[in-house]
């Protein structure tokens, strides 16, 4: 059977037999998502240690090889507790508060006094410099932009709402694979979430009204 | 990107019950970040620790399973591994302590068999309350455990007496019963097996009551409890092993001392003199009598390593000669005494009854 066959846990499994192979696979797979999380969950202010960190988790995950047990968890929630780890604790060297108990009582940040940045979008206005002001290309334009405002209101949520987003939205985690990577209840990791949403939804403004009134759906 | 996943329209509720907000989503696609790869450097880092890691691991021994072994290193582990099978130091250890153990406990009372007034001297006064019972009505025979009193401390003291009643008389040999079986304790115990005559008659004069003690009246004396313990305590003994061999040579003659003569005589012919005693407060001890020694107006008597009476014109004074018998808490083995008063008819009918066990030349 091909590697590329084989799925995440199969393929751990078969590393921690001493296939380097299947590494380079499971490498491969989850390189950029992994990569992302860890850069979002750092932050801006700590984005340039994002290769620091993600190599950390890597080794981490090498070194663990072998208390990878297929079943308890999918290897990707595996990894994003690990990953999860490793920011927390390059936050915490940091000098960098990181509450973990905010995401029931909407933790710092809330109230949605989000601005919207001001950041003059380039592709927005090459495109209307060139007059390409099809559709697609305003809806191109209007997501970088909603982008950019993303990245700035992510930064501006609790590290655990911020967690618990990310590990939902980006990486498709369910709440109990949360759960369990984050060590808390399901219920805790549910109520992050909606705070989560609710703030950046806050923040988002009128990009999102936006994209409802342009695009109609995604 | 290829691994970027597909949610749902904004609104839907997921599998968790959590809606995905699809604008969010595609607002995530499309963050500056979205598209950052690690450095190139950095994925070679990590593909080379990889890569070393899983050589390592291929170039470690695979340990050969257990069934591959011999049997009984599923007991005692594999040669040169540590920390397997059964912890054979620890086993052999174990078993030492319980042997020591045993050895220790060879020949002694359990714990659980120790008698209760032996620890509390509220159990103690009982103890005499019940023990002095039977002496009053010993008159009417007791016809066994139908007449045994009904309150649980007392059952407890008969049982604990009746034992050592038993154990006793387990330990003499036949040689000796006709002697033991006159010496009698004064208890309730000894009250349920049926008595000789002269027992039953001087148990119901009415000088058996009265005689005083220096602890007041007898019943309820704590002195005279303490005596009934401990010579509870001297008959246990006399059950040890050890002790039972040198009883047996011991009770094949009596000895006699009239000043600086000695004699021996037969144990029998001290029946009469063993019932007179029975006249005094506490009556003889349950031992065969060992030896008489009359110095003067001073007649010794010993009981086979159990007591030693003392007997003046007034005074017979009970001392206890067993190893840790002796006096309250604290006091010297056989230096405790008890010492009643007898009347000078019984002194002189004591004194002429050791007499007559010398020889006649």
């Amino acid at each position: 059977m091909l590697l590329q066959e084989l799925d995440d846990d199969a393929l751990m499994l078969a590393y921690a037999a001493g296939q380097g192979a299947a590494f380079a696979e499971l490498y491969q797979r989850h390189e950029g998502a992994l990569f992302r999380f860890v850069r979002r969950v750092l932050g801006h202010a700590l984005a340039a240690q994002a290769d620091e960190v993600f190599q950390d988790t890597w080794m981490k995950i090498i070194a663990a090889r072998a208390s990878f047990v297929p079943g308890s968890a999918r290897w990707k929630t595996w990894a994003f507790a690990i990953a999860h780890n490793t920011c927390l604790d390059r936050l915490r060297k940091n000098g960098r508060e990181v509450v973990l108990t905010t995401g029931e009582s909407g933790g710092a940040g809330e109230g949605g006094a989000c601005t919207v940045g001001e950041a003059p979008d380039t592709l927005e206005w090459l495109q209307a410099e060139l007059g390409h002001s099809s559709p697609s290309s305003e809806d191109t334009a209007h997501w970088r932009a909603a982008g950019q405002q993303l990245m700035h209101c992510l930064d501006q949520l609790p590290h655990a709402q911020r967690v618990a987003f990310l590990m939902h939205h980006e990486d498709d985690c369910t709440l109990v694979e949360i759960a369990a990577a984050l060590q808390v209840a399901a219920e805790a990791v549910k109520s992050r979430l909606r705070y989560a949403m609710a703030k950046l939804r806050t923040c988002m403004g009128s990009y999102l009204d936006g994209f409802q009134t342009q695009g109609g759906a995604a | 990107m290829t691994d970027q996943p597909k949610h749902p329209v904004a609104g839907d509720a997921d599998r968790d019950g959590v809606a995905h907000d699809a604008r969010l989503a595609q607002a995530l696609r499309h963050m500056p970040d979205a598209h950052m790869q690690p450095r190139a450097q950095t994925r070679q880092a990590v593909l080379q620790a990889a890569l070393q890691a899983a050589k390592a691991t291929q170039s470690e021994p695979t340990p050969a399973p257990m069934s591959q072994g011999r049997w009984w290193h599923r007991w005692v582990g594999q040669p040169g591994e540590a920390h397997h099978g059964i912890p054979w130091s620890a086993a052999l250890v174990s078993v030492l302590v319980v042997g020591f153990v045993a050895v220790l406990w060879q020949g002694q009372e359990v714990l659980d068999a120790e008698p209760d007034h032996a620890l509390s001297p509220r159990s103690a006064a009982e103890q005499s309350k019940t023990a002095a019972k039977p002496m009053v009505q010993a008159p009417t025979p007791a016809p066994g455990a139908a007449d045994a009193p009904k309150d649980n401390a007392e059952k407890k003291s008969d049982a604990v007496l009746a034992r050592s009643s038993a154990l006793r008389q387990k330990a003499e040999t036949p040689a000796a019963a006709p002697l033991a079986n006159t010496a009698t304790l004064p208890n309730a115990a000894t009250a349920a097996v049926p008595k000789p005559e002269p027992e039953r008659k001087l148990a119901a004069s009415p000088a058996a009551a009265p005689v005083a003690t220096t602890g007041g009246a007898r019943a309820d004396a704590p002195e005279s409890d303490l005596y009934l313990e401990r010579r509870s305590k001297s008959m246990q003994a006399e059950v040890a092993p050890r002790d039972r061999s040198q009883a047996r040579e011991a009770r094949s003659t009596l000895r006699l001392t009239l000043g600086d003569v000695r004699h021996s005589v037969q144990p029998a012919q001290a029946q009469k003199l063993i019932n007179l005693l029975r006249d005094l407060p506490y009556g003889p001890a349950s031992a065969p009598l060992q030896s008489v020694d009359v110095q003067g107006d001073r007649i010794q008597l010993e009981w086979e390593g159990q007591e030693i009476w003392v007997i003046t014109p007034g005074y017979a004074t009970h001392r206890l000669v067993e190893s840790g018998a002796g006096g309250g808490s604290g006091a010297d083995p056989g230096t405790a005494a008890w010492v009643s008063t007898i009347t000078p008819a019984q002194y002189a009918a004591l004194r002429s009854l050791v007499l007559e066990l010398a020889p006649q030349h």
